[in-house]
């Protein structure tokens, strides 16, 4: 060995004996886990970030600071200042307090840990997803038609096509021109790509628009979905459809006599149906109004009706009005012709005896004619 | 069509007078009247004076009657007799109608009573035979027009 060699190896060795025992270093500490909380960012949510480190090493490892930084995913809270040391075997959680500022997508903000005396530093960067997919809301079930004062069962849908869970999922109708019960349904805690109904019992007082808001909360961040359902009224498919047919008018004394049948055609029911006449004839005794009562579809019932027109009138109206299972009033109109061979019989005074003053008459030519025959025979 | 109903109803009238008057005459014979014929039409004449009166009355009642009503067109022979029969019906009914009937039977009564002294005079008749002559025919005829009356009150 040549004295140099020789010169280096003692000064190594000399080295190690001034170095000491062997410690752990910054290559011992590693990131073990990381999370956000939701899971999933929206745009503009906010949220912490975990990240957890482990120091494999046989020493304690001194750290400075733990910072995070990063665009897309910014750091709202401070960094840790001084972390101090960390022993052997130990983990320790470092947590941050997000907001989701970019677009959508998968961001790294970067997390540093600081090393004492110069041992350098440690930076992973920690993935965080954005996703600005809100819960989907529809209409599932509502009926053909929307009537003033009819209730219809309105059925809404609420999905959750976000990979993480909602919670606090509630459907809220707001509008005005209707009532709705219940008043808000509540859903609660909505897993992804999970799904819920809520039943909703509508009665509109006009048309209007109904918006069936969805609020649900991703993580302490309240979020809304707006489903607008146009209420437009139009004539129900199924409702009952009274037909009147088969008629036959009658003059009457005072009036006409009309009987004839009234048929449901519809689909549902027609309740407490009655059967009377309108403008410009009127309704006179004995049947005012004609009470059917239920016609249930496909059922026939016989009406009469007594009523008193114009001597004008060719055509006077008869009207049904009946009521469906929700207790709404409808009414129906047909025309029935009083003209053409029939005439309305004059009414008889009081209880169809003379009249007054023509009893009058007769007792006066009476007294009269009396008085000039007895006259004229008295004078013979 | 106004002015033919007119027409019709002046020479119905001058019809009326003959026919009583020779009814009058015919009867009156069997009582051996012996006046002429035109004397007994011109004492008929004198007993139609109260049935000016009576239809006065009586245009005031039709009137009240046909007021209020209106008759609807009809074309068809179906609907002429249609229409008809609803009118008779509705006239029958008509409590103003019996008004107009009692009132012509007591100016018809009125007549009478001048035709039985008019047959007295004109024909030569007893008070009781001038009074047949006039009651059989007036008579029959007032029962004629009281049957409906009746049967309706």
């Amino acid at each position: 060995m040549k004295p140099l060699h020789l010169f280096i190896v003692a000064l190594l060795c000399a080295v190690a004996v001034v170095a000491g025992p062997a410690q752990a270093g910054p290559a011992d500490i590693t990131v073990t886990s990381s999370a956000t909380d939701p899971p999933v960012l929206m745009k503009g949510d906010t949220g912490t970030l975990t990240v957890t480190i482990q120091n494999n090493g046989a020493e304690s490892v001194a750290i400075k600071s733990a910072r995070l930084f990063g665009s897309g995913v910014v750091a709202l809270s401070d960094p840790y200042p001084s972390v101090g040391e960390i022993g052997a075997g130990n983990a320790k959680t470092f947590t941050f307090t997000v907001r989701a500022d970019g677009g959508e997508g998968t961001f790294y903000p970067v997390f540093v840990l600081d090393f004492r005396d110069g041992a350098g530093n440690l930076r992973y960067p920690v993935p965080v997803q954005v996703e600005d997919t809100p819960l989907s809301v529809s209409v599932v079930g509502k009926p053909d038609a929307f009537a003033e004062g009819r209730t219809a069962d309105i059925t809404v849908r609420v999905g959750n096509p976000r990979p993480n869970a909602a919670s606090g999922v509630q459907v809220i109708p707001q509008g005005t021109g209707f009532t709705a019960t219940p008043n808000g349904g509540f859903i609660g805690a909505l897993a992804a790509d999970g799904s819920a109904t809520v039943l909703f019992n509508l009665t509109p007082a006009a048309e209007t628009d109904v918006t069936f808001q969805v609020t649900w909360r991703n993580g302490i961040n309240t979020h809304t979905t707006d489903l607008v359902l146009p209420i437009a009224f139009g004539e129900d498919k199924r409702q009952a459809d009274p037909v009147v047919t088969n008629i036959e008018v009658t003059p009457v004394a005072g009036g006409y006599r009309v009987v004839g049948d009234v048929m449901n055609a519809g689909l549902e029911a027609a309740r407490s149906v009655l059967v009377t006449t309108g403008a410009p004839a009127t309704p006179t005794d004995p049947f005012r109004v004609y009470v059917v009562g239920t016609l249930d579809p496909d059922d026939i019932s016989s009406f009469e009706v007594t009523l008193r027109a114009d001597a004008n009138a060719t055509e006077v109206p008869v009207v049904v009005e009946y009521r469906d299972d929700d207790g709404n009033r409808y009414t129906t109109t047909t025309m029935v012709e009083v003209g053409g061979t029939t005439t309305p019989l004059k009414e008889q005074s009081g209880d169809g005896g003379l009249p007054v003053a023509g009893i009058i008459v007769v007792v006066l030519v009476a007294l009269g004619i009396g008085g000039a025959i007895y006259y004229s025979w008295r004078r013979t | 069509m106004v002015a033919g109903v007119a027409v019709a109803a002046v020479i119905g009238g001058f019809l009326t007078w003959i026919v009583v008057g020779i009814v009058f005459y015919l009867i009156s014979m069997i009582f051996k009247g012996k006046g002429s014929l035109t004397r007994t039409l011109e004492f008929t004449g004198y007993g139609f004076l109260p049935q000016v009166f009576g239809s006065l009355i009586g245009v005031v009642l039709s009137y009240q009657i046909l007021s209020g009503i209106t008759v609807p067109a009809a074309t068809s022979p179906e609907e002429i007799v249609a229409v008809t029969e609803t009118l008779t019906e509705m006239l029958a009914a008509d409590p103003l109608t019996s008004v107009a009937t009692l009132v012509t039977v007591l100016f018809l009564l009125w007549s009478a009573n001048i035709w039985i002294f008019g047959m007295k005079y004109a024909r030569g008749l007893s008070t009781r035979n001038a009074a047949l002559t006039v009651g059989i025919p007036v008579g029959l005829y007032i029962i004629s027009l009281l049957i409906p009356l009746i049967g309706w009150l």
